[in-house]
């Protein structure tokens, strides 16, 4: 009798049935992946409202759908690394945090160019973050923010000792990401909702950079994709 | 010496190559540099490598066929197509070096053809030697010719670097735990996979491209290639300085040997990865004799016969024969236990994993920190909930070391141990789950670096654990784990000073967490 044979005889399971186990498993982060995917529905077909309020809840929403995709990685590193009942508090705690300074800065960010009132300029603003993305793409700083991205801290096994080290890195990381990719956020900071089909392209750019190992070299395909991008919103409009 | 030794199979000159390259049509054999230097101090093999190695030295860094360029391909500050593209921590391990190892023996090969030191058919047959120090006292020194600082002429021995590990420099040995490929060659899959906190790196590496909070690296990688490479020390102890002494290319032709003893293994047979990610998705870069770009992929360099090189044995090292099934410690720990154990029990095979996630189970809530002395950490791991579901009981138990940093290159790689009673040496082994050689430490800590995401390893402790529960020796509430450098041994006749030069003081390493996993 081998140990195989020892251990209780598996019930025989479709195949797609046992990826789809295995897929569920590997995936702990699968619930923030949902909040991201709710976030652009709301997107899609929620009315723009161009109250205050309305802006604000509008950066919420693109905050949710955009920097939340190129987060999950690192999430699934700390759910998976933490115990099983603190699971998903450790991943709330992470994004929670890690999209603190986001929220803070894109409120101020948003709220300043409403009472200033920019709306005039959409184009132009729009056009010219994007130029302003494409250049901050090719800097060392950038290369620098995309690999601090990548770095974790150590995580304790329970209590506040664990929960503090989740806010920390969450912290952490949210800082090194908004070095990273707070040009490719401008767009929607100063020109509101910029079009579901440009939201796309950027939060591609971020997953892409951020998902794949060494994402810094995608840096300048980055860079020509968001300068004809720019320069299409400021010839065409 | 009592380790036993296999020859598997003998390589015999006049067999062709399987594969026509044109340029090079002849196979040539690579050998063991301590047979050519017992069968002659300085003999004409390792003559022509020391001439190769001033030749290369003697040209400037800009120029692709020098040692500082070549060495810059495995590491370097400023990364391009060439330099800076070593592969660690990944699959590509083995592949990447074996055509680092092919290019540079080219080059090597053409320098002596300019050499007048060097006789014609020693510049016909020429290829590089390599260094296999498991076969006890003194293969686990540092041979003569790389020792000496100066050659039989008197002229500066090329061969020669200063700044080694001076007990290696003194002509210290490596003690087998550093040397010993058994725990590698006894891995059954090539990669350990893809994802998961517990997911070791099997063999040869884990699967990397779309990689984040750093893998596993591969077992043959951490002993003895990174075990060596930390305690030869030096030049040897860091990516970007590794290729400038000239042992490093010798020791990686062992590791290249070593792939090759693998792949040999029957019961079970033992395959290279066949997808595509692996044999053709990724190029790399090279440069040819004339400093000209050329590419591989690593499914073409899986025969070395294609390469036109074989190596002149390949022997299994037996040098720790209780590391080689690691269900043999069961008996050796605990004598009573296997009448315990249902008939015919074995361990299960590594790749026999249950169809849920691995949890964690306990961990430090501190860091570790090695300074060059030992250390134990202790955690529980008295979960009350590992798993949602019954069995309660785990079917495999992962012993994670994470989060590793290092403020220089570590000193010395250390001998991991699990609930160690005592300080008795002569029962270590049976506690003994590995080693983690600690090599890149310094360059995982660096967030300029290419691999900023700090060093892990994850040992399988299935065997150990069951065994430990059979026995009551595993007790939820703590868990120890010690941690003891791993000394090389004093040559005969060392003086105190050696001793003394042993206890340098080393940068110290830290250890982000220590944590069993459930599976
Ligand atoms: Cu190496």
């Amino acid at each position: 009798m081998t140990a195989t044979a020892a251990r209780s005889p598996e019930p025989v399971r479709i195949g797609w049935v046992c990826s789809l186990r295995r897929f569920w498993h590997r995936h702990p982060e699968r619930g923030l992946a949902a909040v991201a995917l709710a976030a652009w529905v709301a997107l899609l077909f929620a009315g723009h409202s161009h109250s205050f309020w309305g802006r604000q809840a509008n950066w919420l929403l693109m905050l949710a759908a955009m920097m939340i995709p190129p987060a999950l990685p690192m999430a699934r590193h700390v759910m998976q690394n933490s115990k099983r009942h603190r699971r998903q508090r450790a991943g709330l705690l992470l994004a929670g945090s890690s999209l603190l300074l986001w929220a803070v800065a894109g409120a101020a960010g948003v709220g300043l160019v409403w009472v200033i009132g920019l709306e005039g300029y959409r184009r132009w603003l729009l056009g010219g973050s994007l130029l302003v993305a494409a250049v901050w793409e090719l800097t060392p700083a950038k290369r620098r923010a995309l690999k601090a991205c990548h770095r974790t801290l150590p995580l304790p096994p329970d209590g506040r000792k664990a929960d503090r080290a989740c806010c920390r890195l969450g912290v952490r990381y949210g800082g090194a990401c908004f070095r990273a990719c707070w040009a490719l956020m401008l767009p929607m900071m100063l020109a509101g909702h910029p079009g579901v089909g440009l939201m796309l392209v950027l939060t591609g750019i971020a997953v892409a950079e951020e998902v794949v190992r060494k994402g810094y070299r995608l840096a300048s395909a980055a860079a020509v994709l968001l300068t004809v991008a720019g320069m299409m919103v400021l010839v065409l409009g | 010496m009592n380790s036993g030794e296999k020859v598997v199979a003998t390589a015999r000159e006049g067999q062709g190559p399987s594969k026509d390259l044109g340029t090079e049509p002849v196979t040539r054999i690579r050998r063991d540099i301590w047979k050519l230097e017992q069968a002659q101090q300085w003999h004409p093999a390792i003559t022509a490598y020391a001439e190769a190695i001033r030749i290369m030295n003697s040209r400037p860094a800009s120029n692709p066929t020098s040692l500082a360029y070549q060495a810059a391909i495995h590491g370097n500050t400023a990364a391009d197509t060439w330099r800076n593209t070593c592969q660690h921590a990944t699959w590509f391990f083995l592949p990447w070096h074996r055509m680092y190892l092919y290019w540079f023996e080219q080059i090597c090969r053409a320098a002596i053809q300019t050499s007048d030191k060097v006789d014609s058919a020693t510049k016909a047959g020429w290829a590089l030697p390599y260094w296999n120090y498991d076969r006890g006292s003194p293969t686990n020194q540092l041979p003569q010719a790389f020792r000496d600082p100066e050659t039989p002429d008197g002229d500066p021995n090329p061969l020669f670097v200063p700044g080694r590990n001076p007990s290696m420099a003194a002509g210290g040995g490596m003690p087998a735990s550093v040397t010993s490929a058994t725990a590698a060659l006894a891995k059954h899959n090539f990669t350990g996979g893809s994802g998961g906190p517990a997911t070791s790196g099997g063999f040869g590496g884990p699967i990397t491209g779309f990689n984040h909070g750093g893998g596993a690296i591969g077992e043959l990688e951490n002993v003895p290639h990174g075990a060596v490479h930390v305690t030869v020390g030096g030049q040897m102890g860091s990516f970007n300085t590794a290729g400038l002494d000239p042992i490093f290319w010798l020791h990686h032709c062992n590791i290249d040997r070593l792939w090759e003893v693998w792949d040999r293994q029957t019961s079970p047979g033992r395959s290279n990865p066949d997808t595509d990610n692996w044999t053709t998705d990724q190029t790399f870069h090279f440069r040819d004799t004339s400093g000209a770009d050329v590419t591989q992929v690593s499914g073409g360099v899986v025969n070395t016969r294609d390469l036109n090189y074989v190596y002149d044995q390949f022997s299994v090292p037996f040098a720790r024969p209780d590391i080689l099934q690691k269900v043999q410690r069961i008996p050796l720990l605990f004598p009573g236990a296997r009448s315990a154990l249902p008939e015919g029990f074995a361990a299960p095979a590594e790749e026999v994993r249950p169809d849920r996630p691995a949890e964690l189970a306990g961990a430090t809530e501190e860091p570790v920190v090695l300074t060059g002395e030992t250390v134990a950490a202790s955690f529980s791991t008295a979960t009350n909930a590992a798993f949602r579901a019954k069995p309660a009981e785990p079917e495999r138990v992962f012993l994670n070391v994470e989060e590793i940093r290092a403020e220089g290159p570590p000193g010395t790689p250390y001998e991991v141990f699990v609930n160690l009673p005592d300080d008795d040496e002569t029962t270590d082994d049976h506690y003994s789950v590995g080693l983690v050689s600690l090599f890149g430490a310094a360059e995982a800590s660096d967030p300029e670096s290419e691999h900023p995401e700090g060093l892990k390893y994850v040992f399988d402790i299935t065997d150990l654990y069951q065994a430990m529960k059979q026995a009551g020796l595993w007790n939820e509430a703590d868990v120890k784990v010690t941690f003891k450098p791993v000394r090389v041994e004093m040559p005969e006749g060392a003086s105190a000073a050696f001793a003394e030069a042993e206890r340098r003081p080393e940068p110290a390493v830290t250890i982000g967490r220590v944590s069993v996993f459930f599976q």
